[in-house]
């Protein structure tokens, strides 16, 4: 990844880290011993969360689309040709580029409908159960399949594919340091997932979501800065697609601060804290004895005299 | 026969040149007369032990040593073994290419892993030291093996603050098959681990085939 494009994720990142603490004022703060009612809101709360003054949390709808390209022809279509549309309680995101590998929905309870939106001409979506009916706060959120065939392809319909998908590199969480004290930023990186899709700097796709022990931060990008005002192990979960990865990085006070010297004098960067043990150091050369050294001096003055003139016209001199 | 055709030069030169190889080659014989004493004396700990440790009864002597020091952490700039005769400034390193950690940039200094733990916190800090160099001359840790049960250890930061240990267990690992796990372990007691090579040379490898780690115990 380019610094550029590195340096724009970053500036997403900070600029959405506001969002999150609009959003939790209004709706996330919620109470899960209180009762959730099935009906849609009815007050102001313009996040819909609110149900006869209790609050309810957001349910996930994961989102699959798979593509069934026409077999007579050269046309490969991805399902991020596919725009997925999601109508129902505030559903975040409602309109996104289809993906194999899941794109996580949250909306709130209610009925909600999956549709494909701009499907090239040719293309007939069939959608699985999942992709319409009713969200409620109990149990897993729902999984939708959504399967575009064109009308040209000619092999067998449909073809099974595993959900979740299976090929995808385990999502991986970095922290830059280990061990940082009160107040230290830390950055985490996210590697592999669907990576998400970033157009103008904005996030177009699933990107990353991450929570920290205070905040949320949705749909950003595959880093995060912030810090940490409570000593101990803290964690923090990022998410991308249907899968999750956990950080954690050791918050100590000042005083017991272990303050690393600066990178001119330490050789190592920053590793995931399960694999920072060395191996032992290599602290020997091969060792030689004084008296090869002897003879190696000894041959080489004898040398020197019987080929220079002025090296023996010296040595007589000095050895008479 | 011989010495007639030989002028006075050439007899004084080989005279020199004979007295330059007896002197050195007795040097060196006894160099290695005392190295083999000192490896006598390795003390064999199980990797348990090496994270517990034994209780020691201080010598006056050591206790003498140890005196007017404090607990708490600090970052490591001297280290002082009275016994072995230890005065070095330590160095901070982290880790090496190969994943190992860095050594000293000479071979006066000590190394501190200081992506470890402190001295004084709790876990192992680790030092290590270069055992010789290339040119026959000794490295700090050349005696590091005549290290005994009960030997002190004290570390000092920039400001002039002690930590004391004592020495309660020795080992010589094989060089690929070390507990790195228990020696750089980053909790437990704190403690502080010297490393330097030792055994032989392995020429294929390009190193000493054993590793000696010296474990002592921070005194309260």
């Amino acid at each position: 990844m380019s610094l550029a494009r590195s340096l724009g994720i970053t500036l997403t990142a900070l600029t959405l880290a506001a969002l999150p603490l609009f959003v939790s004022a209004q709706s996330y703060n919620y109470n899960t011993s209180a009762h959730c009612g099935y009906s849609y809101p009815t007050n102001s709360d313009p996040y819909g969360y609110s149900y006869n003054g209790s609050v309810c949390g957001p349910r996930t709808l994961l989102v699959y689309v798979q593509v069934m390209n026409p077999s007579d022809t050269n046309a490969t279509y991805a399902p991020s040709n596919f725009t997925v549309t999601v109508s129902g309680t505030n559903p975040t995101p409602s309109t996104f580029a289809g993906s194999i590998y899941g794109t996580p929905v949250q909306m709130g309870v209610g009925n909600y409908l999956v549709s494909i939106a701009n499907a090239p001409a040719g293309f007939t979506a069939s959608y699985s159960a999942g992709c319409s009916g009713s969200i409620d706060y109990l149990g897993q959120g729902p999984t939708c399949v959504v399967t575009e065939t064109s009308s040209a392809n000619q092999y067998s319909y449909p073809t099974p594919y595993p959900y979740p998908y299976t090929t995808l590199q385990p999502l991986t969480c970095t922290p830059s340091y280990q061990t940082v004290n009160i107040g230290q930023s830390v950055t985490f990186t996210v590697e592999n997932g669907i990576q998400g899709t970033f157009v103008n700097g904005l996030p177009a796709q699933s990107g990353y979501n991450w929570q920290t022990p205070s905040r949320s931060f949705l749909n950003i990008g595959p880093t995060l800065t912030t810090l940490f005002q409570t000593s101990g192990v803290q964690t923090v979960t990022v998410s991308n697609g249907a899968q999750t990865a956990i950080c954690t990085v050791n918050i100590v006070s000042t005083a017991q601060a272990v303050v690393y010297p600066g990178a001119s004098s330490v050789t190592a960067t920053y590793y995931p804290s399960s694999s920072v043990v060395p191996t032992l150091p290599n602290t020997g050369f091969e060792p030689h004895t004084a008296l090869e050294y002897a003879l190696a001096l000894a041959l080489l003055g004898a040398a020197a005299i019987a080929s220079y003139p002025y090296v023996r016209k010296i040595s007589f001199a000095i050895l008479g | 026969m011989y010495a007639k055709s030989l002028s006075p030069f050439w007899v004084n030169t080989l005279a020199i040149i004979g007295a330059l190889v007896v002197v050195v080659g007795a040097w060196n014989i006894l160099s290695l007369t005392t190295a083999a004493f000192a490896h006598g004396q390795i003390i064999t700990l199980s990797a348990n032990e090496l994270a517990l440790g034994p209780a020691l009864a201080l010598d006056p002597t050591v206790l003498n040593q140890l005196s007017a020091t404090s607990t708490a952490p600090l970052t490591p700039v001297r280290l002082a073994i009275p016994a072995i005769g230890v005065e070095a400034t330590v160095e901070q390193v982290g880790l090496k290419a190969d994943g190992s950690m860095a050594t000293p940039s000479n071979f006066e200094n000590v190394a501190w892993y200081s992506l470890g733990a402190k001295p004084g916190a709790p876990g192992n800090a680790v030092i290590d030291g270069h055992v010789n160099n290339a040119l026959t001359k000794a490295g700090v840790f050349e005696h590091l093996s005549s290290l005994t049960l009960g030997d002190a250890l004290i570390v000092t930061d920039s400001s002039g603050n002690k930590l004391s240990y004592v020495v309660v267990g020795t080992q010589a690992y094989a060089a690929n098959a070390a507990p790195d796990g228990a020696i750089f372990a980053t909790s437990g007691p704190s403690q502080l681990v010297l490393i330097t090579c030792d055994g032989q040379w392995d020429t294929a490898n390009h190193q000493f085939d054993k590793r000696l780690v010296v474990t002592a115990r921070l005194v309260h």
